[in-house]
């Protein structure tokens, strides 16, 4: 692969995959400001090691795991210890139309971290389970348990603000 | 509305609000100008965060965090190491004064769950909860101010060790089928020793943990001064979310933070201000609440060790995690509300009514948390944690099937 090949297919992979990574960022952390730095920080890493990752069956994949766990690493420093993270003031609606809209991505990020990333997978990018188990690395059950209690919360919460 | 109705508009919404979504990251996302960035390695902000340490942590409850691994547990004065010399679990006396043996170990992650079913038996005898006694005051408490005392004297950090075995642990009624039970084992080699962390609980749930950090303070911006004797400086840190709060001494020679749910920051201070300094730890003084029980007491370090017993069978789910070192497993799901149950074999327990299930956690010797959930009920799980018991490896690796797949994810069921 000659490096003009490579640059053009890491631009080519850049625009496919930026603005679906900042919406799952987004969704993860509910700052569009977070989401942007989330998912540029995980295409460099794509970018840095662009000979490898461009070898896989589906390089996606790989990087939504990347910004998964680094959303989740971020959110974790935070939340351990209950310290307000500071992305926390600077939520911005989704649909300021649609207030039902704001609350289900509210309702979303007070899911634990497993159960939030399986959730956001899973509606915004309408993966499978088999696929989400796949891309995150754990097992299909887990995903299941993890949607369902998912699911579970949201029509719970849902139906409170309702 | 009907709440039969609600999954169906739960998928509903779900789809409309990826929707909006998607329509608004369209609408703010300059991916030309994002593109520029990262070509030219401008664009991340983010630490990088991906390590081998990290990646194993994941395979830990998301609370965990950076949560830590153990072999020294000590209680009074009495001291054991918990080795894996010849690939079994095992407590033994600790010769505090020798160097620990660091040539037989293998301290390369992660453990092996399929240890010598040859093994011999293990049953940790000697380890017994943490107890719920404290020491009492020796004299009343001072409180001049006074700039030459070190506040956090007496308090030595265990040896680092680079060999672990968290004991075995497994209800004593034995699985139906051990193919619908996945075991897994983990640990990381251990690298420091990050202080020691001592949580109470009130019977009502207020939890109160004392972390006792040597080496070094962090100052935060923002944080709010006070003054607590015999301090150099304290501060109540001020980015706490609602229902917590969090207050830190800090010495020279290192601090102590008293973080907790379900009191205030003045609450907090009137208890900083009676606590008193005995076997070189800081003890809730006469002005903290009466109702405050001792759950654990261990120390944390900047690795961990775990076994995790998971079952699935038809949907019926449970999982136990027996951690060495974890001090945070001890608060079950912080997201949730918490009860004292007094007792799991001797040992106070907390226990969490979750959506569709319920788990527990409690100290069977310290440094030792044993953290279960079930799909069931409250009663259920408090059923099954007073049915646990020690066991030796290789009854533990009978139990089930050994998880050896190569996700890196948190495999738990509860706890994620």
């Amino acid at each position: 692969m000659t490096q003009q090949t490579a640059d053009a297919g890491f631009e080519a992979f850049f625009r496919a995959e930026y603005t679906k990574l900042v919406a799952i960022g987004r969704g993860l952390t509910g700052s569009h400001d977070l989401a942007t730095d989330l998912a540029q920080e995980t295409l460099l890493r794509c970018h840095r090691d662009w000979a490898r990752v461009s070898t896989f069956d589906v390089p996606g994949a790989w990087a939504r795991r990347v910004l998964v766990n680094l959303s989740i690493d971020a959110h974790r420093a935070a939340a351990r210890n209950r310290r307000v993270p500071a992305w926390v003031h600077q939520v911005e609606p989704v649909a300021p139309a649609d207030p039902a809209v704001d609350g289900w991505w509210s309702a979303v990020r007070a899911l634990p971290d497993r159960q939030r990333a399986v959730v956001v997978l899973h509606y915004l990018e309408d993966r499978s389970v088999d696929d989400i188990a796949q891309l995150l690395g754990i097992a299909t059950g887990t995903v299941k348990s993890s949607l369902g209690r998912g699911r579970a919360h949201l029509a719970r919460t849902i139906g409170k603000d309702t | 509305m009907d709440h039969l109705d609600r999954p169906n508009q739960t998928e509903a919404l779900g789809r409309r609000a990826a929707a909006a979504m998607h329509a608004d990251v369209e609408r703010r996302s300059d991916v030309g100008d994002a593109l520029s960035r990262v070509q030219h390695g401008s664009g991340a902000t983010m630490v990088s965060l991906t390590s081998d340490a990290s990646r194993a942590r994941r395979l830990l409850p998301a609370w965990i965090g950076a949560a830590a691994a153990v072999a020294v547990v000590a209680t009074g004065s009495a001291a054991f190491l918990l080795t894996r010399d010849d690939g079994i679990s095992r407590v033994v006396p600790a010769d505090t004064t020798a160097p620990a043996d660091t040539t037989s170990a293998d301290s390369t992650a992660p453990t092996n769950t399929t240890e010598d079913a040859g093994a011999a038996t293990t049953q940790p005898e000697n380890l017994a909860p943490v107890t719920t006694a404290a020491p009492t005051p020796a004299s009343t408490v001072p409180s001049l101010p006074a700039t030459d005392v070190d506040a956090l004297a007496g308090l030595t950090p265990p040896a680092p060790l680079d060999a672990f075995q968290v004991p075995a642990m497994l209800p004593s009624t034995p699985f139906a089928d051990p193919a619908l039970v996945r075991l897994t084992g983990f640990s990381t080699p251990i690298e420091a020793v990050t202080g020691l962390h001592q949580t109470w609980a009130s019977v009502d749930g207020r939890i109160l943990t004392i972390s006792t950090a040597i080496g070094g303070s962090t100052q935060r911006l923002g944080d709010v001064p006070i003054e607590v004797w015999p301090w150099d400086s304290a501060a109540l840190v001020s980015s706490m979310s609602d229902g917590f709060a969090e207050l830190v001494l800090r010495d020279p020679s290192g601090e102590v933070s008293l973080w907790a749910s379900g009191f205030t920051g003045d609450q907090l201070t009137t208890i900083a201000r009676s606590m008193f300094l005995a076997e070189g730890r800081w003890w809730l003084g006469p002005d903290a609440p009466s109702d405050l029980v001792r759950l654990h007491e261990g120390w944390g370090r900047t690795s961990f060790a775990t076994r995790m017993l998971q079952w699935d069978d038809a949907g019926r789910q449970g999982e136990v995690l027996v951690t060495i070192g974890m001090p945070d497993t001890i608060r079950t799901v912080p997201d949730f509300a918490v009860t004292v149950v007094d007792s799991i074999n001797g040992a106070p327990a907390l226990v969490t009514d979750l959506p569709g299930g319920a788990a527990i956690s409690w100290s069977p010797a310290p440094d030792v948390v044993v953290l279960v959930g079930i799909t069931g009920t409250v009663d259920e799980v408090i059923e099954l944690a007073r049915s646990m018991t020690f066991v030796d490896v290789s009854t533990w690796n009978a139990a089930g099937i050994a998880d050896t797949s190569p996700a890196d994810g948190c495999n738990s069921y509860f706890f994620c």
